[in-house]
């Protein structure tokens, strides 16, 4: 347990210092602030490029606009920036050849793969929740009030969403041996268990990205029963993929 | 209890078998000089020693554990590294450091360091970041690494083939140091490092352990006495006549000096070399009889198992 911590220290530490905290933040910041600012001055826009003989016939903005834009903004630049920086996590030790060292000290393959996958998720789940935290309060300030209850059912599942995603890609890093190979699988991998699955009616209700497509039924009413499928499907992909890095990576044999 | 027991140890790679059927002991305290020429497979035979390669077949225990690939009980009892070892750039010294001493939750580890620091002649580096250091200073931050935990077994592949002169020299007086308190085994190809370290040597060709021997058992009993001989002229114009002697099994030329296996005593008893070049006309500056070192022997046992 104490090499768990230890090299989950060293996994913390590399995150910040490497600025990936930094760019986590200035990323799920800028969506944070920038989805209520364009809900809001999208209409303006419009009305001020009116012509005259067409008009536009242009509501006025709503909290519920910004939510549109929370959403769309999360789960795109979310599955851009999670893939990219945590698909070199286990293929980057394996290519710079760190790894070698370090499975050779009395430490479990396990540890090694949980250190990677939970010192990625405490990050991405703390930064995601404090630009919620910034967004509510943005939203409420240029718009009017909106239930917070709904709003934590929504984050709450926007982060699984956004966890399963990062499962996707600490799996496809494990067993690529580079950090592009990583890249090009984790994007292929997240498209098939967010998009694809969702198109498939059958079980379109369970796939991860549920809530990216529904999320509109759960502002308004807050029921979030529906969404428990989606939610539990994709806590247990997470811990499916998990544990299948687990066993790849406990089989491979690290090469020179 | 033997340090290193390795038994019919087999890795192939499809229809490659890179090692084969390799069986030996070390005991304790000794320092084994592991060598073969490039491709021989002394780098998969170290890597299914420490656990980071699956044999085919063969057991390996070190300080009397074995060494299972995938599990990693038996590392605590050994230190390993790597040829040209990679760190993370972004830690310093002493954090790697003390990164390995929290795996291996040593107490004490400040002054556990802080000697190894000094040991490797790092303690000016020791707050630099290791992207900073150069080859030699990544070389015995590795040693530290590999020694923090007081290792029963420290397995080196290649320690000083990165390394210039200067660098190689530091190394190997820290590897002179250590060998008073641990087995160590090292993959090396700078034969002369061999003679200074090593008690013992390993010979590896295509995946096979041909020879296992003491150093000194074998100068005794595989080797032929050296001469060598430096000449005020070219000597090439006597070579040819030099080999055709019963006495001369083998001659080696460099410049105006040569080298020539001999047959038994009796040539420097009936001192038949110096009457061969007396009587071929060439002025001899130096004369002198040598034992083989590492590198004569090697190069004979591989010439003899070809």
């Amino acid at each position: 347990m104490k090499a768990f911590f230890t090299l989950l220290h060293k996994e913390a530490t590399e995150i910040f210092r490497s600025k990936k905290l930094l760019i986590l933040g200035i990323i799920f910041g800028f969506v944070a602030i920038s989805s209520p600012i364009i809900a809001k001055i999208i209409p303006e826009i419009f009305k001020n490029i009116q012509t005259g003989g067409i008009t536009f016939n242009i509501p006025e903005p709503t909290w519920r606009d910004a939510i549109d834009q929370l959403v769309k903004n999360t789960s795109q630049f979310g599955l851009i920036v999670i893939i990219f920086m945590f698909a070199g996590a286990v293929a980057e030790e394996k290519s710079k050849k760190t790894l070698e060292m370090l499975l050779t000290k009395p430490i479990s393959r396990v540890s090694f793969v949980l250190s990677k996958f939970v010192s990625a998720k405490l990050y991405i789940s703390g930064v995601f929740v404090l630009s919620a935290v910034v967004f509510y309060s943005y939203a409420v300030s240029l718009f009017s009030n909106f239930s917070l209850a709904n709003y934590a059912w929504l984050i709450l599942f926007l982060l699984v969403y956004l966890l399963t995603i990062l499962a996707v890609t600490i799996f496809f890093s494990t067993i690529s041996k580079s950090q592009i190979m990583a890249v090009g699988l984790a994007f292929f991998g997240s498209i098939i268990f967010t998009t694809i699955i969702g198109y498939i009616k059958a079980i379109s209700d369970y796939s991860p990205a549920y809530i990216v497509a529904n999320y509109k039924d759960l502002m308004l009413d807050g029921k979030f029963a529906n969404f428990l499928p989606s939610f539990y499907t994709s806590i247990g992909i997470i811990i499916v993929l998990v544990v299948l890095s687990i066993i790849f990576f406990q089989k491979q044999e690290i090469e020179r | 209890m033997s340090a290193i027991e390795v038994k019919n140890l087999t890795k192939k790679f499809g229809d490659f078998t890179a090692v084969s059927d390799l069986t030996f002991t070390l005991e304790e305290n000794r320092v084994l000089g592991f060598l073969g020429p490039n491709g021989a497979g002394k780098t998969t035979a170290i890597r299914m020693i420490v656990g980071l390669s699956k044999p085919t077949s063969g057991e390996i225990a070190l300080a009397g554990q074995n060494v299972l690939f995938g599990n990693s009980s038996a590392n605590h009892l050994f230190g390993y590294l790597p040829e040209q070892p990679s760190f993370y750039g972004w830690m310093t010294g002493v954090e790697y450091l003390e990164f390995v001493a929290d795996l291996f939750d040593l107490k004490a580890k400040e002054k556990k360091i802080a000697d190894l620091l000094n040991l490797v002649d790092l303690t000016a580096a020791k707050n630099k970041k290791i992207s900073t250091y150069s080859n030699g200073m990544k070389q015995r931050l590795g040693i530290a690494q590999a020694i923090i935990n007081d290792p029963k077994v420290l397995v080196m592949d290649e320690p000083v083939s990165a390394l210039d002169p200067i660098g190689r020299r530091e190394v190997l007086a820290v590897i002179n140091n250590l060998k008073k308190h641990m087995t160590i085994m090292l993959s090396t190809h700078i034969l002369a490092d061999v003679d200074r370290v090593c008690d013992d040597i390993a010979i590896i060709n295509k995946g096979k352990l041909i020879v296992f021997s003491s150093i000194e058992e074998l100068k005794t009993n595989y080797a032929s006495q050296i001469i060598e001989v430096e000449f005020e002229k070219d000597p090439a114009s006597i070579i040819s006549d030099l080999k055709k002697e019963e006495w001369a099994e083998k001659v080696e030329k460099e410049n105006h000096r040569l080298k020539i296996w001999i047959k038994d005593q009796a040539v420097i008893d009936e001192n038949k070399a110096l009457k061969f070049f007396a009587k071929a006309g060439m002025p001899v500056l130096e004369f002198g009889l040598k034992l083989p070192e590492v590198e004569d022997l090697f190069i004979s046992i591989l010439e003899d198992k070809k």
